[in-house]
Parts: C-alpha cells; structure tokens; sequence
C-alpha cells in the first residue's frame, strides 16, 4: 500500500530537485562565462602594460646609453680642446723658434702636412718623407684623443655596472679607445665614417662575445684638430647652394657605447615574472570565484533542499490533515453508535462529499443494524414464545393426571404454538428464497377477481370474529381481469394485505377488497378504516422486519415480515404497489399488476 | 398470593395460569399494556409477571411508568430477549426478576417463592408458629410433627396468615390477596376457609393458632 503524504512528497521533491538543478547549471554556466571574460580581459590588460613597461625599459637603456655616449663626445671634445690649446702654445714657441734654429722645419712641418691633399685621410703617412717623421710623431701625439677611464669622470648614469665604451676614429694614428670594463673584447670597427653621414645610429644589441650581448649606441663625432681650416662658421656664404653649407669633416669619431644587457634582461624577466604572478593570480581569483560560487550554490542547494524537504513534509502533514481527521473519526465509529465525530464545517470542500456519503452509509447501516437488532429480537420472541408456551402446556399436561378433555385443550394449544412457530419459519425461508435468487416464479392464466373471492372468503370468518365487515367489490366485467401471472404468489399478496387490514384495524370496522381495470393493469385495492399509518414511516413499511408500531401488535404472525414478502413478489411479478394512509383513518394498499408482462421477466429469477 | 399476569400470547398465558393456579396462586390476566397498566395501578398484586413485548405499550415502558409512580409490587420480566444487554435494561428499568423464554413453571415458581420471601423480608423457606411448620418451597405443612393435607387455597390462606403473624388480617385483605378478578364476592367465602383451616390446623392442637378478632378480622397467633 503506497503512502499518499509519501508519494506527495517524492513528486514534489522530484520536480524541485530539477527545477534546482536546472537554476543551478544555468547560474553556475553563467557566471563561468562571465568570469572567464573577465579574466580574459584582465590578462590582456597585463599583457599591455607589461610591454609597455618592457618598451619603457629599453628606452631608457638606449636613452641612458645616447646620453652617456654624447657625454662621452662632448669630454672628448673638451679634452681634445684643450690638447690643442696646449699644443697651440707649443706652436706658437716653435713660430717664435723656427726663425732662430735650424729645425725650424719641424716647426713648420704641421702646416705643410696640413696644406696637403687629404685623400680618404690615410695615405698621407707614406707619402712625406722621412725628413718628417718627427712631425708625424709629434702629430700622431697632438692628435690622439687623450683619454682614459680615470679621465672620464663622467656620473654613474642609472647602470648597474660601468657600461662599455670604445672610441675609434679615421684617423690612422689614432688608436681606438677602449674602456677598461672591455677587457680584450672590442667592438668591431665602425666601418666607412666619411661614407656615414649619420651622426648616430638606432642603438643596436650585439654580441660582444658569443653569447654575451649587450645593447649598444653608436654616435659619431668631430672633435676639433690642432690644425684645421677655417671652422664652417666663419666661412662666407657660397652662393648656388641651398641650405646651410655642410662642414667638411675630416677627421671623425665613432662612440660606442654598451651596456651589459643581463641588467635589462633581469628587469624584464622581473617584469614578466610580476605578470606571470599577475596573471596567476587572476587565473587563481577566478578559479577560487568560480570554486566559492560551486560552493556557495551546493550550500544554498542543499538548504533549500533540506528546508523544501521538511517544509514538503510539513506542508503534506497540513494537507493531509482533514484527511486523518477523517480517518481518526472513522476508525473511532463503532456499532454502536455508528456516530462519524468529525465536524463537517471543519473539512475541505473536497472531504465533503465523502464525509456526506459516509454520514449517509452510517445512518443507513445504523438504520439497517437497529432493524436487525429488532429483527433478531422480533425473530427470536415469534419463535421463543411459541416455543415457551409448548413447553409450559407440556410442563403442566405432565405436573398430574387430567381428565382427556383437559389433554385434548392442552395439545390443542401445544399444535397451535407450533403452527405459529412453523409460519414464522417459513416467511423467514420465503424470504431467504426470494434473496438467494430460487424462488421460482411459476406463471399460468389467473382470474384475479376470482382469486380475490377465495382469499375474502378464508379471511372473512377471521374478520368477524374480530367484529369487522369485509366486503369485495368487482369494477369489471367476468373475463377481464384475467392475466398471466403466479396464483400462490398472488394470493399471498392479497392474504396479507387482508390480514393486516384485519389486524390493525378498529373494532367494528370495515374492511373494502375491490378489483378493477386501468389503463394496461389489473389493479386490487385493500382498504380498511384502521389505526393507518403514520406519514412519515410510510416509506420504510416493505422494509423487511419494520414494524409501524414499534412494540409488537396483538397476533405478531408477521414479525414484521408481511410486507416485505409482498414487496419482493410484486416486483417478481413487475407490478408496484402503493400505499395511501392518514393515521387514525385508515389505509388503502393498492396493487397494479400488468395484464401483458415483458417475457424478459417470465423467466425464473 | 395474588399475581397478575401480563402475556399477549394466548396459549402460554392459558397455560401460565392454569399452572399459577393450581399452586394456589391466585391469577388475573392482561393480553395488552393498557389492559395491565388498569389492572396493576387499580389492585395490589404481590407480584407482576410481566412481558416486554406487549402491543400498544411496551412492557418496559410501562414498568418504568409504574416505578416512578411508586407501585410496589414485585416484578418479574418474562421475555424472549436474552442478551446481558436487555437484562441489564430490564432489572435497571425497576424488575426485581428477569426470565427468559423458553423456561420451566418449576423456576418461574421458586422465582415467586423468592419474590414473596423478600416481600415479607423472610430468608428462611420453612415458617415456624409454635410447633406448627409450613415449608413454602415443597407447601408440606406439619403440626407438632405430623404432616396435615391442605389444599391450594387452604394452604394459600395459612401461608399468607403466617406471613402476617401478630397483626391482624381483614376479610377484605385476604380475599384481595386469594382470590382474582373472576371470582365471585360472597361474604363468608374468607370464614368457610378459616373454618376449613381451623378443622386442619387447630383441632386436636393446642395451642390455637388462628384466632378470632370480633369486627376487625383474623389473625395468627405470634411466637410468644
């Protein structure tokens, strides 16, 4: 047997429990989505700013490398100045001496050299003769760029390590300059100065030595010579060229300067390893977002779902409970009250109709039950009683010696209580056929008026003893009131309805049997001027073991029985029966009787 | 000892009667509660035998009617209905008895025996009045040891002057008491059965035990 409040709540679960999931999926996909958009956009915001920072950084580097290299130019040229303005000095002795002394030559040398065609500036050192190889010496040291590391007291500049520098210049006595952080490394030569207008280039990374690289600038410079034309700017302007007249540059330096990249590289992969933090860490925010939000609706699922369960079975309990009201009254309703102890006001519209149906069937079976409780006891008094007076007629025949006559009086009491006991069994048996179904019906051609005679004729001699009239009345004509029906049957009906009309009737009165003709029927009417019947139990007369009159009447050979075995043969017969009666004046049964009965009803039932 | 009778079937109240009466009980009869309801408030009965099922008016109903109209007579039911239920219902209803049918006039009588005893408030079946002895459960009397032959109404008369012993009985009290509704009134019908009795119970025994109360009646003498 399936438990209703059970079954309740397994749907209703059921349905919530997807309904819940179904919201669960749909917020948890969502929010993953949105999540990982926002993470998406996040990174990419890292990554943007991790390059501009890594951009940043190498301009600075090549910045801090442009300056220091331009740096590094303009001591050049200060140190350069002021080698010539001592050399210049020099010169001026050697203008004052040449006059005087035989090596005025050597003084003079430096302006002859200088007068000379140039070339590309290195062929000139083979071609003077070596008449001037003192001057070449003497140029080769004014002309030197004179510095070194301890000379170049030039500021940190913002690098971890002294970057490396190295000078060279076209000059083929000049010796390229190394700083001393180079070591034996060099940078390789810069090539072409004259063909190389640039006065600096897009810094660069090389490899100083393989595998080492550095980030270089190179600059290009002219510092001053001893020796030179005119500077450009006191030189007339010369007409047919446009634009300011380019210096004619001879002698030139190339700056390199480079700084270790390992610096920089360090930074950047700082910098890369603060993203690749960053973006663990935004990775873990919305792997630990998405998990909190896993968690947090597992958490509100389960509560819901545990508060739903108890509220389901709460609110079932609540539902459930006009029910088990109901079934409590039911239980508690016993045989002998048959009372249902529920209030019907209390109950939901939908319990009505079954509270009413109960109410009804227990008012019907107490009903039932009470007649049958009056039925037993009727039973047993029409039988006990009987029984009781042979007995005692017998106890009494034997208690001494009687005349005959007195015998005769005594068994002629005893025959009668049995004859009475034996009537009542057989109505009871009557009864038991007519339920189970075997009473047979046995139709044949029947006279009912003729009939009626014979049944007045055995109850007359009754009704005068009782001071009663019988009369019988025909309203047809000899023939017309045959049909086809069960005479026994028939003259039951008709016995008993005279015999109640006998019994219950007044001294003196007036018993009327009639038969007519109406419309398809033969109708037989009993009428008596008796006690009647009162309205209200007119409906329950044919019920079996009802009595109008609750204690028992003065002949009690019906027990109640009469009419009901009336009942069952006229609807055995298909005719009604009906009854009119006031109380106080009298009863009138009447009987219809179809002359034409339907075949499907001839059969045996 | 007078008993009404109150049966709506006529072959067992014939019968009742005839067996009450030749105990010496003297018997009126009702078929109907409106007949009993007449007979029972109208004479004192020592004891009603009463049927439930009566037509008209239940016999129940009725005897609960009487109860509460302060009728004392002894009553004893007589009915079909067996079960504890109805006994409980019939002995609460006022019954001082209960039978149910089919039963033996032998139990119905010892029942009335017993009634009667506890009307005069005697426990012991046997009477003794100086040496004369009646036991009322077999009616064998004896004087000073020697069994006397009565007949019913002489036993009848001697059983209900020993009941009364030390007061005096009336002529009228004791022709209500022996005597139903259909016998006929003569006045000296009561002293020709004292005279009867007194043949039997005092001649040849002394002390006399019935005496004489000039005017007023008859009364038995008491133990003293």
């Amino acid at each position: 047997m399936r438990s209703i409040r059970l079954s309740l709540v397994g749907y209703f679960l059921g349905l919530l429990a997807l309904a819940m999931s179904g919201a669960w999926l749909l917020v948890y996909q969502s929010a993953s989505v949105t999540l990982a958009d926002k993470e998406r956009v996040t990174l990419q915001l890292i990554e943007a700013r991790y390059e501009a920072r890594r951009a940043t950084e190498s301009k600075q580097l090549d910045d801090r490398l442009l300056e220091r290299a331009l740096a590094l130019a303009g001591r050049v040229q200060v140190e350069t100045d002021w080698t010539s303005l001592q050399y210049r000095t020099l010169h001026c002795l050697g203008a004052i001496t040449t006059p005087t002394g035989p090596m005025a030559h050597l003084v003079a040398a430096p302006w002859l050299l200088q007068t000379q065609p140039r070339g590309n500036g290195r062929e000139g050192f083979g071609l003077h003769p070596p008449a001037l190889f003192a001057w070449e010496i003497w140029r080769l040291g004014l002309n030197s760029v004179k510095l070194n590391d301890s000379e170049l007291l030039l500021p940190q500049g913002g690098f971890d390590r002294e970057p490396y520098y190295q000078i060279d210049s076209n000059d083929p006595w000049t010796r390229p300059l190394r700083s001393v952080s180079l070591g034996d490394r060099s940078f390789p030569a810069p090539g072409d100065f004259a063909a190389d207008q640039a006065l600096h280039w897009e810094p660069d990374t090389i490899e100083l030595t393989p595998g080492h690289e550095v980030r270089r600038v190179r600059v290009k410079a002219s510092p001053r010579r001893l020796f030179t034309r005119l500077p450009p700017r006191f030189s007339p302007p010369r007409p047919g060229l446009s634009g300011p007249p380019r210096p004619r540059e001879s002698f030139f330096i190339v700056l390199q300067v480079a700084a270790d990249l390992s610096g920089l590289n360090t930074r950047l992969d700082e910098l890369m390893a603060e993203r690749d933090e960053e973006y663990a860490t935004v990775r873990a925010e919305t792997k630990s977002s998405l998990s909190r939000l896993w968690n947090r609706l597992t958490a509100i699922a389960i509560v819901t779902l545990t508060a739903t369960v108890a509220g389901t079975f709460w609110m079932v309990w609540l539902g459930l409970l006009p029910l088990r009201r109901l079934s409590d009254a039911v239980s508690q309703v016993s045989a002998r009250d048959f009372q249902l102890a529920v209030d019907r006001s209390n109950l939901p519209s939908e319990l009505t109709p079954v509270v009413d149906k109960l109410v009804g069937t227990l008012a019907a079976l107490k009903h039932a039950f009470t007649r049958e409780k009056q039925a037993t006891a009727d039973i047993s008094h029409e039988l006990r009683t009987p029984l009781a007076s042979i007995l005692m007629t017998a106890d009494l025949a034997l208690r001494k010696d009687r005349s005959p006559a007195e015998y005769r009086e005594m068994i002629q009491d005893c025959q009668a209580s049995a004859k009475q006991i034996n009537q009542t069994i057989e109505r009871l048996l009557t009864l038991a056929r007519l339920d189970s179904g075997v009473a047979l019906y046995r139709p044949q051609p029947v006279d009912v008026a003729e009939l009626a005679e014979q049944c007045a004729a055995v109850v007359r001699p009754l009704a005068e003893a009782s001071g009663l009239g019988l009369t019988v009345t025909h309203r047809v004509s000899p023939g017309e009131a045959r049909l086809n029906t069960d005479p026994d049957k028939l003259r039951e009906i008709v016995n008993n309805l005279l015999h109640n009309a006998v019994q219950y009737n007044r001294p003196g009165g007036q018993i009327d049997l009639s038969v007519a003709r109406e419309n398809g029927h033969v109708r037989v009417e009993v009428k008596d001027t008796g006690i009647g019947i009162p309205t209200e139990v007119q409906g329950r007369i044919f019920e079996r073991f009802f009595r109008a009159d609750p204690s028992r009447h003065t002949d009690g050979l019906n027990a109640g029985l009469g009419l009901a075995i009336v009942k069952e043969y006229i609807d055995l017969m298909s005719g009604r029966i009906d009854v009119q009666s006031e109380e106080g004046n009298g009863t009138r049964f009447r009987v219809d009787l179809p002359v034409i009965r339907e075949e499907s009803n001839s059969s045996c039932r | 000892m007078r008993i009404l009778l109150v049966e709506d079937h006529k072959p067992l109240a014939r019968a009742l009667r005839q067996g009450l009466e030749e105990e010496g009980y003297s018997v009126d009869w009702a078929a109907d509660g409106a007949d009993a309801d007449v007979k029972a408030r109208s004479t004192s009965y020592d004891v009603i035998v009463l049927d439930v099922m009566l037509p008209h008016v239940d016999g129940l109903t009725l005897l609960q009617n009487w109860r509460k109209d302060g009728l004392k007579s002894h009553v004893l039911i007589l009915t079909a209905r067996s079960t504890v239920d109805d006994k409980v219902k019939g002995l609460d209803s006022g019954a001082d008895d209960y039978l149910t049918k089919p039963f033996e006039l032998g139990e119905l009588l010892a029942r009335l025996r017993a009634l009667i005893r506890r009307e005069h408030q005697v426990k012991d079946p046997v009477i003794r009045v100086f040496d004369l002895e009646i036991d009322t459960s077999s009616r064998m009397v004896k004087r000073a040891g020697q069994s006397i032959a009565l007949t019913p109404r002489e036993y009848a008369l001697l059983e209900f002057l020993a009941f009364h012993r030390g007061k005096v009985a009336t002529r009228s009290m004791i022709w209500e008491h022996l005597y139903n509704e259909q016998d006929e009134s003569t006045s000296n019908v009561v002293d020709v059965y004292i005279r009867y009795l007194r043949n039997k119970i005092d001649k040849g025994f002394d002390p006399p035990l019935i005496l004489t109360r000039w005017g007023e009646g008859y009364m038995m003498r008491g133990e003293t």
